[in-house]
């Protein structure tokens, strides 16, 4: 009865944020969505947005109790309701409710392609609510006892719970390097307001939360896809192969932030796709950033992210029509979820001096020695393994991607937004690559995540395949 | 033309579909081992030790681990050290340096290791300051006096 209650306050707890994120939602693209991208976009942002508040009202000294964080949300969610209120008055010409993002902003009409059989479609769904299912239920076989829960997102969710504040003292201890205190805090403040709903801290019941974002991530992609107007079996069998990958399931079954990671990057990229698509609808780049900026908070990984998306979103429209004006439009929305999310964070690390521990500038090796020279080969030996030849790793998506390059270059070329998408995967990857190379660390120790970082990549090569595939079919027809 | 390239890129995805179907397939295998190994012994690499710690070792109170990686399920100390620190949770769990035993109240010690520990004990004008207040076949926990 007992173990009832908290698995019904954890799953309350999980789906409360997505009140906030869909006025959120609302105001920033001043339409109404339906479907369920939005409403996991929703969760996205509203989950980033109350953290971040979480967060504020924690450093500031104010208790982090379950009414005090419940009264936070409430507080959060009629001040959007009031903005979204006042923005509904201001707008003259009110639009009407509309389903996809494609149907808003896509001017051109979409062909629904026909889809197989009927059959291979239920095959496809039994096989991810069986993927699924299986993900939970080996979660649930055992306690907090991988190192990202036990050292980093649930150690820091049980401090925050435990203490009912955010403790500086925790940061500034010297005897907890293992602990990671560079870290972001939206994963572990998410997991201590779902300590909160559950009442208590249950180091079983806590495994169902990565287990939960690794469906949204299905969730997303198979949204994405349909709200392509792909066909149903072609979406359901892109998400298989995005979710049915062994690091995508052993992220899913510990306390990794990568799924939150994936989500937050995947639906951002999603929203700069469309934005390139049909460059009038600034509120895309906002939200598309806003997502991002909620990326950077979850790990200092996201902030490279959103620096690559930046610097190639200035580019990309710079190459064009360079106009001073436009960019001038642009940079308010590209910038202020930097504000917002980046900011604060950095400001109370470099207040509390907390060094980082994995990689920092000051780590770097000396270049003019060039004995790192020998590791490129290693470190590309290792990637290639990871991406082409490891199926199991990977499920093709890196094949697929390849094969799909070469065969649409053409198109790849022509199109900003699939270049754009192309360019930032590649930039992604040489980044990381780049770190393992001038990296002070043992480079075994570095080469070992290779696949749990391949993740966001992948998942992010997975939708230009969709992508691509889906706007050849559209352009041929 | 078209056609040839549909049919790759088609047979690719079912390949890759294909791959998922087999890491889903191998996870039912991963599930059922371990339901029936039981859950009890997944809770953690050594739930009898854990217990134990969390019996004799006074909440909050610093907690020094001199423990051996176990080399047959391939987990380190650091990783040992990792769950002290959480299940201990507020202990402060010191590992890395033998000096740090000063600032420690509980001292969590492999048995293999317990002449080492006295010895080093010694050495720091620790040894007589420290006594055994629970243990099992293969770990012992000292208190000071």
């Amino acid at each position: 009865m007992r173990t009832s209650i908290q698995i019904c306050g954890l799953l309350i707890g999980f789906v409360l944020p997505i009140l906030p994120g869909m006025l959120l939602l609302r105001i920033v693209l001043k339409k109404q969505l339906r479907g369920i991208l939005t409403w996991v976009t929703a969760f996205i942002l509203g989950q980033s947005f109350f953290t971040l508040l979480l967060f504020v009202v924690g450093i500031a000294g104010l208790p982090l109790t379950f009414f005090s964080t419940i009264f936070i949300l409430l507080v959060l969610t009629i001040f959007l309701w009031s903005i979204m209120r006042l923005c509904q008055r201001t707008n003259i010409s009110p639009q009407q409710p509309t389903n996809t993002l494609t149907q808003i902003y896509n001017s051109t009409s979409c062909v629904q392609p026909l889809s197989y059989s009927r059959l291979l479609q239920i095959i496809l769904i039994l096989a991810l609510i069986l993927l699924f299912l299986l993900i939970g239920a080996i979660s649930l076989t055992e306690a907090v006892s991988d190192r990202p829960g036990q050292a980093i997102w649930a150690f820091k969710a049980k401090v925050f719970f435990t203490e009912q504040s955010i403790p500086t003292a925790l940061f500034k201890d010297n005897f907890r390097p293992y602990s990671e205190m560079s870290y972001p805090l939206d994963y572990a403040l998410f997991l201590s307001w779902l300590y909160m709903w559950m009442g208590e801290i249950n180091d079983h019941l806590i495994k169902l939360v990565p287990a939960l974002l690794a469906m949204l991530v299905g969730v997303l992609m198979y949204s994405i896809c349909r709200d392509q107007q792909m066909s149903m079996n072609k979406s359901l069998a892109f998400t298989l192969v995005l979710c049915g990958n062994t690091p995508f399931i052993a992220c899913g079954q510990q306390m990794y932030a990568e799924h939150l990671l994936t989500l937050q990057v995947l639906a951002g990229f999603y929203f700069l796709y469309c934005f390139l698509n049909n460059t009038e609808q600034k509120r895309l780049l906002l939200a598309g950033f806003l997502l991002l900026g909620g990326g950077a908070w979850i790990k200092n990984e996201g902030l490279l992210i959103y620096t690559v998306a930046f610097a190639l979103l200035l580019l990309l429209r710079g190459s064009r029509k360079w106009n001073i004006r436009n960019l001038a439009k642009d940079l308010p929305a590209m910038i202020t979820p930097a504000l917002i999310f980046i900011l604060p964070w950095f400001l109370f690390r470099s207040l509390l001096n907390i060094p980082t521990i994995d990689f920092n500038f000051g780590k770097i090796i000396d270049i003019n020695q060039w004995f790192f020279l020998p590791n490129i080969k290693e470190i590309a030996r290792v990637f290639l393994k990871k991406m082409f030849l490891e199926i199991r790793y990977s499920c093709g998506v890196w094949i697929l991607l390849a094969f799909t390059t070469i065969v649409h270059a053409p198109q790849l070329a022509r199109r900003r937004a699939s270049r754009f998408l192309a360019i930032a995967i590649a930039i992604i990857i040489l980044v990381y690559f780049a770190v393992f190379l001038f990296s002070t660390k043992r480079l075994d120790w570095h080469l070992r995540i290779v696949p749990r970082i391949l993740l966001v990549p992948s998942s992010l090569a997975l939708m230009l395949v969709a992508l691509t595939t889906r706007s050849q079919n559209k352009e041929r027809k | 033309m078209r056609q040839v390239r549909l049919i790759i890129f088609n047979l690719l995805l079912t390949s890759a579909v294909t791959v998922s179907g087999y890491n889903i397939w191998k996870m039912t295998g991963v599930l059922g081992e371990k339901v029936t190994r039981g859950l009890e012994e997944n809770i953690s690499w050594n739930v009898e030790l854990i217990r134990l710690a969390q019996k004799h070792v006074c909440k909050g109170k610093p907690c020094f681990v001199w423990i051996l990686p176990v080399l047959r399920k391939e987990i380190s100390t650091e990783t040992q050290v990792f769950e002290f620190n959480y299940y201990l949770y507020p202990s402060k769990v010191y590992y890395m340096n033998d000096s740090e035993i000063g600032l420690c109240d509980f001292v969590i010690c492999e048995q293999a290791l317990r002449t080492h520990f006295e010895r080093t004990a010694n050495a720091l004008n620790l040894g007589n300051k420290f006594r055994i207040v629970g243990e099992n076949d293969d770990t012992c926990i000292y208190q000071r006096k």
